[in-house]
Parts: structure tokens; C-alpha cells; sequence
């Protein structure tokens, strides 16, 4: 059964412990990291074979901007600050084992406002150490 | 929660600077005075004379009192003890609006530095090195050749951004990278200009929430 989009929840911590909702519209998880070839004369079967590397993983997201939302401000913050934060991208809004969770750094935040428009915010966060499950 | 709406966003240019004497400061927080007319809270570094009057002692800037350039703020030392009124003479930048604008973008970012290490997991780790921001700026071209002088003068240019014209103000120094006019015979005359951070000043961006 497919999973509507409208109730997923992007949740930003700079403790781990206390949770801020992100007015995000359009938020995205990529879960990758090195892919290495070991492909070689003596067990290949003419197929290529690979190992996983370091793995890694990166988050963005557009968002409404928001006066006074407090993990948009913990964002912008942290980027100015050098400081990480936590991130919670749940698909069905609430922490039961589908979500995922995992220290970031902000990599970007970029402010945009057209005159016929709303002020918004494009975040891309690059992660920060281990990526588990919630 | 509300949205904002951009289109009461203002973007501010800085122009030439204008000498005041003895202008007034509120102490907004202990120690912390901030210029009294916001329109003239942005203090020129390069000012000619900057010059701290705690009522009518001359304060040293060696050893008294820090100076917050885009924000209009002293901060006294503590050890100084009660002061005021306490009073500034110097150069502030007057801020315009660019009449014309009608869409931005600001970006906050940077380097960020690859920490990963046998002992981190098995997942890569990182850490935010070298800030750096950028901006880009449509407008309606008013043929004032504002950023062309700036750009063909090698000189930054001070901008602020208030979202939707509310409390939080992004403000800095920047040179001009690009400044691009275009016009469709159909149209209107339109510039796009680029804006990197520049070197005037140590602190030569702020972000910050007026109260």
C-alpha cells in the first residue's frame, strides 16, 4: 500500500531530545556512500562484483519560511555557529520503526523571496556519522 | 504560524557615508549600547573618527569597548562600572531600497570538511569549516548603474534583506561578481546581479532578529 506524502515530518533537534517540526514542502533522504569494485580475474564470473564502503547519507529540503520556527532558526544557527544537529524524516509523521534518524551539518542555507511569492528556504544537510532506523 | 509573503521583503543598498556627532545609544542589555535611530545603526569601519564618549570621558577603543559595525552596537567593558550617557561619533551608512528589485536568494554556505576516520562507524562524519555566502538579486533595471560602479570601482557594496520587511535582517558586504541587463523587445529592461562576500571587514555579514 503506497504511503501519501502529506503526512511526513521532517523533525530537527539540536539535543537529540527535544524535536521542532520544519515547515518543509519538498524534503528528500538520500542513503548512499562508496560502492567499491573488487571486481578481479580470479573470482569474476564476467560480471562485475562490489563491496560496500563507507556509507553516508544527506538530506534537503525546501521549506516556507517561517518568522519564528524554531528549526528553521536551529538551522541557520548552526551553519553560522559550526554546530550539528539531529534529524528525524519520518514518512508516516510519527517514530515506529519506518523513519530514520542521524546527526547532520548544514551544508547550505539559502533564503529566497519573489515578489509574486512567499519567503522560502533551501537547506541541504550532509550527514554526520551513523544513520538508523526510528 | 504564518506564511510571509515576499512581496513585502525589502532589499537595502548602503550609499555614501554621513559623520554624526555625539549621536545617542539605548543600553538595550548590561554593558551592550546600541545607536538610538536605527537609521543610522550601521557604522562605518573605515569612518575618519569613531570616537565612544562615556558622557564625556573619551573611551579607549583598545581597551573599553568592542564595536558591533552592522548592528550599531558598543560593547563596554564590564569593569568600567555604570556608564552613560554613552555616546558615538562617527560615519554611518545610510540604507536605501532598491526600488526595483523583485526577487533574491541568499545563500548561507561554505566549506565542509570530510572527518571520517577508522573510528567513526562506518559512516562518513563532517565538520563545517570556512563559512562563505552568496546572493543574487533580480531587478527591474532603473539605470541607476548602481552595482556597475560598484563592480567596474572594485568597491563592495553594503546590501540588507529583511524578510517579508519583518524582524530578521541578513546584512553584509559584498562585491559585486555579475552584473547582467537583458530586455526582450516585448519586455522590460531587466538586471541580474551576483553578490559574493567581501573582505571590508573582519565581522562582514550578520545575521540577526531585531527585538
Amino acid at each position: 500500500m503506497s504511503q501519501p506524502a502529506y503526512v511526513k515530518k521532517i523533525k530537527i533537534s539540536t539535543d537529540n531530545t527535544v524535536w521542532n517540526d520544519l515547515p518543509a514542502t519538498s524534503p528528500s533522504l538520500s542513503i548512499g556512500g562508496d560502492v567499491l569494485d573488487d571486481t578481479n580475474l580470479a573470482t569474476n564470473a564476467g560480471f562485475r562484483s562490489r563491496c560496500l564502503g563507507i556509507s553516508d547519507f544527506s538530506v534537503s529540503a525546501d521549506s516556507i519560511w517561517l518568522e519564528n520556527n524554531q528549526a528553521l532558526t536551529d538551522l541557520r544557527d548552526s551553519k553560522l555557529n559550526r554546530t550539528t544537529l539531529y534529524i528525524q524524516y519520518l514518512p508516516k509523521g510519527i517514530v515506529d520503526g519506518t523513519g530514520f534518524t542521524g546527526q547532520v551539518v548544514v551544508e547550505s542555507y539559502e533564503m529566497t523571496g519573489d515578489v509574486a511569492g512567499l519567503e522560502t528556504v533551501s537547506i541541504s544537510l550532509q550527514g554526520n556519522g551513523t544513520l538508523t532506523a526510528v | 504560524m504564518s506564511c510571509v509573503p515576499a512581496y513585502n521583503t525589502t532589499i537595502k543598498s548602503g550609499g555614501t557615508p554621513v559623520s554624526v556627532v555625539d549621536e545617542p545609544t539605548t543600553e538595550i542589555s548590561t554593558d551592550n549600547w546600541q545607536i538610538t535611530d536605527p537609521i543610522r545603526r550601521v557604522i562605518d569601519s573605515k569612518s575618519s573618527v569613531i570616537e565612544v564618549y562615556d558622557d564625556v570621558t573619551l573611551l579607549d577603543p583598545a581597551t573599553d569597548y568592542t564595536i558591533d559595525y552592522l548592528q550599531g552596537i558598543i560593547t563596554t567593558t564590564s569593569s568600567l562600572g555604570v556608564l552613560g550617557p554613552v555616546t558615538v561619533t562617527y560615519d554611518y551608512i545610510p540604507l536605501t531600497e532598491l526600488g526595483t528589485a523583485k526577487s533574491y536568494s541568499l545563500s548561507i554556505g561554505g566549506d565542509v570538511a570530510d572527518s571520517t576516520t577508522f573510528n567513526t562507524g562506518g559512516f562518513r562524519t563532517r565538520v563545517n569549516t570556512i563559512l562563505d555566502i552568496s546572493m543574487s538579486i533580480s531587478n527591474y533595471s532603473d539605470l541607476s548603474q548602481e552595482f556597475f560602479d560598484k563592480k567596474s570601482g572594485r568597491l563592495p557594496i553594503l546590501i540588507e534583506v529583511r524578510p517579508g520587511n519583518r524582524k530578521h535582517v541578513a546584512m553584509g558586504w559584498f562585491v559585486v561578481e555579475t552584473d547582467d541587463h537583458a530586455g526582450d523587445i516585448a519586455g522590460l529592461e531587466e538586471e541580474e546581479i551576483s553578490l559574493q562576500l567581501a573582505s571590508r571587514d573582519p565581522l562582514n555579514f550578520s545575521y540577526f532578529i531585531e527585538p
